[in-house]
């Protein structure tokens, strides 16, 4: 495919973002992007008839500056339950791999990458909020990598680490960054933060490598883990979405075992377990979108808006998927959505 | 990654000049042969003559995509001005913004396809330009031109922005004299290899086609729901779960030659089989 542009061969930038401190470290790690001023990353992003899976293949970044919304409700689809309200931030929409079950292929119209640069309006945003709400009492946990894999691009970004630091000063909340990377070592020159929950998705190999494209493998995911627990970070494991595929049973009880026989327990917060669910619109699209995806084939549910496995299926993984994790993990630790 | 689709059969690529000068170098490289009052063929490439500007461009795209909407791509190729003369007359630019002067809107082509020039946002004005301050309304808009945002939209109507392509030869600084015939011509000749490179690339199909099952399978599919007397969307439903268990890998010969025996006599039974075939299927 060398006819293809290499990923990031083209930078799209935001005449309002381009001065922004985190610009200039993205730029800098690409000196031999064509930089590309537009007013408006609608203008790039947004385009219609864009081809998703031909984007995929050549990637381009867009820099831009988040001008409101900086802070969502949580999403129906995750594990949290009513004792910490969740919330999540976009600071960055698409990933920079290519999973077969993303909900992001029907989300977006397009594969490009949006970075928002202007971090100091997130954290005005947040704090803000935080000083607003009525009930102070309950915790707050604040996904900043939710639409997308923030941590895999630390390396360029600097995000994460700004916003660790940012932790460091500010109080009433948390924050959880979800990875699929083995990208620790860029933030593991930090001093570990009770406040912040790095969470990892684990896969069996099988599963990682058909359904989990650009992904690392899940060796290196499970090592990363290892290693973020060992310098003392609190950890989440997710096993989510599971994706039940010829020998699954074995497959994931054969991760479970491979990555709690070497676990530091204590530094275990919990661990999620899920099946595939996607809201019913981003379904319908991604299945346009990525015709070659044998997900898109599957006879999934279709109810109240939400496609997923049928009930049945549901308590059948998420009750195997419980029983094996019970043989290492407290029940009270164990998250599951169905 | 199997993703090019290479052997499949290929769209022709539309190619678009403004004037018969720019076109002539370009149909004779390609070996094109005379279609119709200004457009030019063979297999692979269609090339139509529009005539100057923006709405001409835009009107002679949308005619070649109506009468033949099945193009792979679509390439604007031309002369460009440039206010700077640093830029080297003869040089090469792929277009990556065009500024529409007029209504002050920016297009985006999506480039994907790697090639070997510089790239330059272009000025698509409505007259042609020749003086230098005009370029100040963009200063990041190098080149001056006044067609690619008419083909730009035009093309976009029917392609995805990765599949249309704008490629330009810097041949004035917006000076008042016209470069002879010749020159111009001549200007083109020393960069057609350059330009068949590109060209192959862009008469290759980026997305994968969406995947089919064996034919022989297909056939047998298709006779089950034809034997059992399938509703439409028993058929499609079948057709799509054949096409997982095809991605997924998995060897369903058996399941389809078993099926072929069962012969469902009444509408619970047909019913039962089908979510039996599916079930299997999917597994
Ligand atoms: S890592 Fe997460 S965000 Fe990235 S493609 Fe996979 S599921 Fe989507």
């Amino acid at each position: 495919m060398n006819w293809l542009n290499k990923p990031f061969s083209h930078i799209y930038i935001e005449h309002g973002a381009k001065d922004y401190p985190t610009t200039i470290r993205i730029i800098e790690s690409f000196p031999r992007a064509e930089i590309i001023f537009i007013n408006n990353y609608k203008e790039v992003f947004n385009r219609r008839n864009q081809s998703f899976a031909a984007q995929k293949l050549s990637q381009k970044l867009i820099l831009a500056k988040k001008k409101s919304d900086y802070i969502y409700d949580g999403s129906h689809f995750v594990q949290e339950g009513d004792e910490v309200d969740y919330f999540y931030t976009a600071l960055m929409l698409n990933c920079l791999y290519d999973c077969s079950y993303c909900y992001l292929q029907g989300m977006f119209s397009s594969a490009n990458l949006v970075q928002f640069v202007n971090l100091e309006d997130y954290f005005s945003s947040i704090t803000d909020f935080i000083s607003k709400r009525e009930n102070k009492q309950k915790p707050v946990l604040l996904s900043i990598s939710h639409d997308c894999d923030l941590l895999a691009f630390e390396k360029v970004s600097g995000v994460c680490r700004e916003w660790i630091r940012f932790l460091e000063d500010h109080s009433g909340f948390d924050i959880e960054i979800r990875t699929k990377s083995a990208n620790f070592s860029a933030i593991q020159d930090l001093p570990p933060n009770d406040r912040v929950l790095l969470a990892w998705t684990l896969s069996p190999h099988a599963v990682g490598k058909s359904y989990e494209k650009g992904a690392p493998v899940t060796r290196r995911r499970i090592e990363d883990a290892l290693m973020a627990a060992s310098h003392g970070w609190g950890i989440r494991l997710c096993f989510d979405p599971v994706i039940p595929v010829e020998g699954w049973r074995e497959g994931y009880s054969d991760l479970i075992n491979e990555i709690f026989c070497k676990f530091p327990m204590e530094q275990l917060r919990d661990v999620t377990v899920g099946t595939f669910r996607m809201n019913g619109d981003y379904f319908r699209r991604m299945a346009q979108a990525r015709p070659t995806e044998e997900l898109v084939y599957r006879d999934f549910e279709h109810k109240n808006g939400v496609v997923s496995h049928t009930c049945d299926e549901r308590l059948e993984i998420n009750d195997f998927m419980t029983q094996q994790l019970l043989n290492y993990v407290p029940e009270d630790k164990i998250r599951t959505w169905s | 990654m199997g993703v090019l689709s290479e052997f499949k059969k290929k769209r022709p690529v539309l190619l678009v000049a403004a004037l018969p000068v720019e076109a002539r170098p370009l149909a004779s490289a390609l070996n094109l042969k005379f279609y119709s009052h200004g457009e030019y063929r063979n297999d692979k490439f269609t090339l139509i003559i529009t005539g100057v500007g923006r709405i001409a461009s835009a009107i002679s795209t949308t005619k070649a995509f109506c009468l033949n909407g099945d193009y792979e791509s679509a390439l604007n190729f031309g002369l460009c001005g440039s206010g700077d003369s640093k830029h080297e007359i003869g040089e090469m630019r792929y277009v990556n913004r065009i500024r529409e002067m007029c209504t002050g809107r920016d297009f985006f082509p999506d480039p994907l396809i790697s090639h070997q020039w510089k790239e330059s946002a272009i000025q698509c004005h409505d007259l042609p330009v020749q003086d230098r301050k005009v370029m100040n309304f963009d200063p990041l808009a190098e080149v001056v031109d006044m067609e690619s945002a008419g083909f730009f939209q035009a093309a976009a109507h029917f392609l995805p922005p990765h599949s249309i392509h704008c490629i330009k030869i810097v041949s004035d600084y917006l000076n008042v004299s016209k470069q002879s015939i010749k020159v111009i011509e001549d200007l083109i000749h020393l960069r057609i290899s350059e330009i068949s490179i590109f060209l192959e690339r862009i008469c290759r199909s980026v997305i994968i086609s969406p995947p089919k099952i064996p034919a022989n399978f297909q056939e047998s599919v298709d006779a089950i729901s034809k034997s059992w007397r399938l509703t439409k969307t028993q058929a499609h439903k079948l057709n799509r779960t054949a096409i997982g268990a095809h991605l997924r890998g998995a060897d369903f010969g058996l399941i389809i030659d078993n099926s072929e025996q069962v012969q469902p006599t009444s509408k619970t039974d047909r019913n039962i089989a089908f979510r039996n075939l599916c079930r299997e299927l999917a597994q």
